[in-house]
């Protein structure tokens, strides 16, 4: 796009053309567009909004919202109930990951593990996880234990899938080399298989996080007194529609700032990745 | 075996395998005492190997009793056409899998499915691992056969200067050609210092032009490093300009139908290529591949 300008036959001004890069660049564009779409979307809400004068418990117009935004961050009465989503979200996402990755692990390695826990494992990835929500309850009380745990059950599924075939589509001319070179199967397995693997269970972090973020909101449905979900299902019993909008924006942003912590890391991490580097440009 | 007029010597160089002296076909006398001699110190020894492989239309040999000798410090090419079992007569020799029958053994120990130390192997892809920098990569072996890195640094650095990519110890594979890749799994090969490299059509992947000048830098580096290689190939000029002896391999069930010494004199330089011995004993493998 930015030969465009150097291509044409007429020499062009260097401040025009610079001008022209600016706005059609890769950078600029990748950044700008998206706030032209956000910027029309807001417009599209008020003005349809205003036009056909939806009260603001069906529909709040843009700046109900900001006010309990506003109150919210500003005069500190939202802190709490995202400290509270937070901390059950990152709590059973380390847990529920690292399980998740340990027991792929054994799953991959061990046919004779494999054979003994796969059918149930399929039973319970089939199970919809947010019927159980009311069980874990029982089990681990109403506090912040409960939300963990529904958590961490949410996350272990994606990754889980992840890391075994991570691990199983390992190059097998890699295996090959290192079992020429009378490698111990630990070594390869460290060395190789979880290199190899990396792509896939950082796939699987990425999806997990959305999926804690779940967890966590259905966990406050079911039984809570604080965090983001339990907010929303309470601002529905006054009708109060424009809380309901702050809070699941909020939740919005804590997923966006948890997909791209891990993407980042991602890149970091997983460097050798040619459909990585690609894609991050 | 290098002396004498390459042009004269070929006809009578050229035997029947598996095994011409038994067969009683005249031999030159000189081969006759090399082989002999290459009979007590082989290195590598394969006595009656066969492998079948079970398939859906019953089981399908790959190869079939073969026979041959490596001795040390010797160049020796198996030469045949895609699928006619040179891999798998490698891969029983590396110790990846088992011979169905017959025996095969390196440096007087059986091969029964477990590598041998003493051995160095190349594969036709360069397969390296893309975390590991090109000096880590070499030292792969070093960590397989639990050997102490910090010894075998020297040797690195010393190999990365052989194959001439000593500037990018540091750089990942993806930042390398792939003659470089090559190349470095080359020196990774040669990492534990072994008596014996195998290598399994280790220029296939590349273009030709990059693939005549590896042959090339391929015999220049075992001037200096004196290692007896067991090579893979299905190119004749390949297989001509870098062994002393070329084993002619028919295709499936592979075996061995022809073996030919190559006399021309060491060192050979890209100009051998252009010579009337290099191109008559060319010509002589290519008749027997067509037939």
């Amino acid at each position: 796009m930015s030969d465009q300008a150097s291509a044409g036959p007429l020499p062009v001004p260097a401040e025009v053309r610079s001008s022209k890069k600016f706005f059609t660049s890769e950078k600029t564009t990748s950044i700008l567009y998206p706030i032209i779409t956000f910027v029309l979307l807001l417009v599209v809400w008020e003005s349809s909004v205003t036009y056909f004068n939806v009260p603001d418990y069906m529909f709040p117009r843009i700046m109900p919202v900001m006010r309990e935004l506003y109150t919210g961050y500003v005069d500190g009465l939202m802190y709490p109930h995202l400290i509270y989503t937070l901390k059950s979200t990152l709590a059973g996402y380390v847990i529920g990951c690292t399980l998740a990755i340990i027991v792929g692990a054994l799953l991959a390695e061990s046919r004779t593990f494999e054979k003994f826990v796969y059918p149930f494992v399929i039973a319970l990835q089939s199970t919809p996880k947010v019927a159980i929500a009311p069980l874990i309850m029982i089990w681990c009380g109403y506090g912040l234990a409960s939300k963990i745990v529904m958590v961490a059950t949410m996350c272990f599924f994606p990754l889980f899938v992840n890391t075994i075939s991570g691990i199983r589509q390992t190059d097998p001319a890699m295996l090959n080399m290192m079992r020429a070179f009378s490698s111990p199967g630990w070594l390869t397995f460290f060395r190789v298989k979880m290199f190899a693997a990396a792509g896939h269970i950082f796939a699987g972090l990425q999806i997990s996080i959305v999926f804690a973020l779940i967890g966590a909101v259905v966990g406050e449905f079911v039984a809570s007194s604080a965090g983001l979900g339990w907010l929303v299902q309470s601002a529905m019993a006054n009708f109060n529609t424009p809380l309901m909008f702050a809070s699941i924006f909020s939740l919005v942003a804590l997923g966006l700032a948890g997909t791209s912590l891990v993407r980042f890391v991602h890149r970091r991490v997983v460097f050798w990745d040619r459909s990585v580097k690609a894609a991050s440009h | 075996m290098l002396k004498g007029d390459p042009m004269n010597a070929v006809p009578s160089h050229a035997f029947a395998a598996p095994n011409p002296a038994a067969m009683g076909l005249p031999l030159d006398p000189a081969v006759a005492a090399s082989l002999q001699a290459g009979q007590d110190d082989a290195i590598l020894r394969v006595d009656g190997m066969s492998v079948v492989y079970p398939s859906s239309r019953g089981p399908t040999s790959a190869v079939v009793n073969l026979n041959m000798t490596l001795k040390k410090g010797e160049f020796v090419s198996v030469l045949g056409p895609s699928g006619c079992g040179k891999s798998t007569l490698l891969s029983v020799l590396a110790g990846l899998q088992r011979a169905t029958s017959g025996k095969a053994s390196v440096f007087g120990k059986p091969m029964v499915g477990k590598p041998h130390p003493n051995v160095g192997i190349v594969f036709q892809r360069p397969t390296l691992l893309p975390w590991l920098t090109v000096l880590e990569n070499i030292l792969i072996p070093i960590e397989t056969m639990r050997l102490r890195k910090p010894d075998y640094m020297d040797r690195a650095q010393e190999l990365l200067k052989l194959v001439a990519l000593e500037k990018f110890a540091n750089h990942y594979p993806d930042e390398l050609s792939g003659g470089m890749q090559q190349r470095v799994s080359i020196a990774r090969s040669m990492i534990h210092n072994p008596g014996l490299l195998l290598m399994d059509e280790p220029f296939a992947a590349l273009d030709a032009m990059t693939r005549e000048r590896m042959s090339i830098e391929l015999q220049d580096i075992l001037r200096v490093s004196q290692q007896s290689v067991l090579f893979i190939t299905h190119s004749i000029p390949e297989a001509v300009f870098l062994s002393d002896r070329v084993l002619m391999m028919s295709s499936s069930p592979g075996r061995f139908i022809e073996e030919v010494t190559i006399d021309i004199p060491r060192p050979r330089i890209a100009e051998t290529m252009a010579t009337s011995a290099f191109a008559e004993l060319c010509g002589s493998l290519r008749r027997l591949y067509i037939h």
